[in-house]
């Protein structure tokens, strides 16, 4: 189902109408705080809605119809700060309760519902230079909602489509090959963590690429090098704008360090379009 | 003709015994049938974590037609919450599927629709393993009540209806 129209399955009745209007415009992602009227961002800045201001009820609906009227599915992820339903990631941002329990918040106070839609082929060109006698081990980088998912999602398409035996560790399901093609020769394991994940993968599938989504913790890294040091190739995304950004943070210096990734790709937005370039690393 | 009629009193009594008896026996084994469901929901939660759509979804198949038509109306719900809250539409199904059973325990099955679908799974868990020892405990009860008085109902029945012979003769 196109994510939009999942998006506004959950919404409260008397967002929806206005809402619908907004599907010529693409919107990326919607947002709910409490006291403020819903916003939707599209064309590369947030754009307020002349709606009734959200309420704490509002947002306990949202999240009620996206589990399925079943709230303890989503505790789990909502401590690690978002849910994935379908098309959707649905981060939560609220009080946090003192000993985690439950959901993890006292009160949900915003929401930030992130439309993912499939877009094949956007990183054709591009992943035609990550591969020639083999894969390039390849660091996809964007800031936040910048699209690494979405050009992740391709890339893997691409390479199984193409012969190449993908294995995918998606931790939190956000990558969701039961709702985005992966391509003919990809495997998957989802719920685990990323470092679990890759030696299933390496002990009982044999992929020649294994591909995961946001590197951002030592374990993450510590699954990198494991995988880096068996020769599988490595196909991951971190939060940074550009090289120079990644280089600022600790966890990802070492791997620029040790060489374990010798290609990046930098997804640049320029007012909700766009680019994708492919750089060298450790030339 | 008066033995014809006498024969046809003494049938009348014994088949009311009979409805009364069976009423009972279905009583116990509607109790029975909830009571699976609720361990049903309860083995759902805590060893897999499933949707409580996916749970009445499968509910809806059992053979308890009283059960199947609760969890029906259940399911058919979640598409549309927010319209009704479910805790509602929960009291609302056990008391049209439920309505005519034997009161005791239908005000704690009744409220076991506040917690189900909430951020605490131990407390959803809790109230279902709860709720299903004492429905377990009523449907034993039930069963034994009517192994006792099968008999004896039946008895009383005929022997009602033979006094009410005498009389009219």
């Amino acid at each position: 189902m196109n994510s939009f129209r999942a998006a506004l399955e959950l919404m409260p009745g008397k967002y929806r109408s206005e809402l619908q209007k907004l599907s010529d415009k693409h919107p990326e992602e919607l947002r709910l705080r409490c006291g403020r009227e819903p916003a939707a961002s599209y064309g590369g800045r947030e754009h307020a809605l002349r709606l009734p201001p959200v309420d704490e009820s509002d947002l306990r609906l949202i999240l009620e119809r996206a589990t399925e009227g079943s709230l303890y599915r989503a505790a789990e992820a909502m401590r690690q700060g978002y849910y994935c339903c379908g098309p959707l990631r649905i981060g939560v941002c609220g009080a946090v309760t003192a000993n985690r329990a439950g959901g993890g918040y006292r009160c949900v106070t915003s929401l930030a519902i992130r439309l993912s839609d499939e877009h094949r082929g956007v990183c054709e060109k591009a992943a035609g230079e990550l591969y020639q006698s083999g894969f390039y081990n390849t660091l996809l980088l964007s800031p936040p909602g910048g699209g690494k998912t979405t050009a992740l999602r391709d890339i893997i398409r691409l390479l199984s489509d193409g012969g190449t035996r993908l294995g995918v560790v998606d931790e939190r399901g956000e990558l969701s090959d039961r709702v985005f093609s992966l391509g003919r020769c990809t495997d998957v394991i989802s719920g685990t963590d990323k470092l679990s994940g890759a030696m299933l993968l390496l002990r009982s599938m044999n992929p020649q690429v294994i591909a995961m989504d946001e590197i951002s913790a030592p374990q993450d890294t510590e699954a990198v090098r494991k995988i880096f040091g068996c020769g599988t190739g490595l196909l991951a995304t971190a939060h940074a704008a550009s090289v120079e950004d990644l280089a600022r943070r600790e966890i990802y210096r070492e791997l620029l360090t040790e060489r374990v990734f010798t290609r990046t790709l930098t997804i640049y937005n320029d007012g909700g379009v766009r680019r994708y370039e492919v750089g060298r690393l450790g030339a | 003709m008066k033995w014809i009629g006498a024969l046809a009193i003494l049938l009348a009594s014994g088949l009311v015994a009979l409805i009364r008896l069976r009423w009972q026996r279905e009583e116990a084994s509607r109790l029975r049938s909830l009571m699976q469901s609720l361990r049903f929901l309860e083995r759902g939660l805590s060893e897999r974590q499933e949707s409580l759509a996916d749970l009445f979804r499968t509910l809806t198949e059992g053979t308890c037609p009283a059960v199947r038509t609760f969890y029906s109306q259940l399911f058919d719900s979640i598409p549309r919450l927010g319209e009704e809250s479910f805790s509602s539409v929960w009291r609302r199904a056990v008391q049209n599927c439920f309505g005519d059973m034997q009161s005791g325990w239908r005000a704690q099955f009744a409220a076991l629709g506040d917690e189900l679908g909430g951020s605490e799974l131990d407390t959803q868990i809790r109230a279902l393993r709860g709720l299903s020892e004492e429905l377990e405990r009523r449907a034993d009860e039930s069963e034994q009540r009517w192994s006792e008085r099968r008999k004896p109902t039946l008895g009383i029945a005929l022997a009602l209806g033979a006094f009410v012979v005498i009389l009219l003769s």
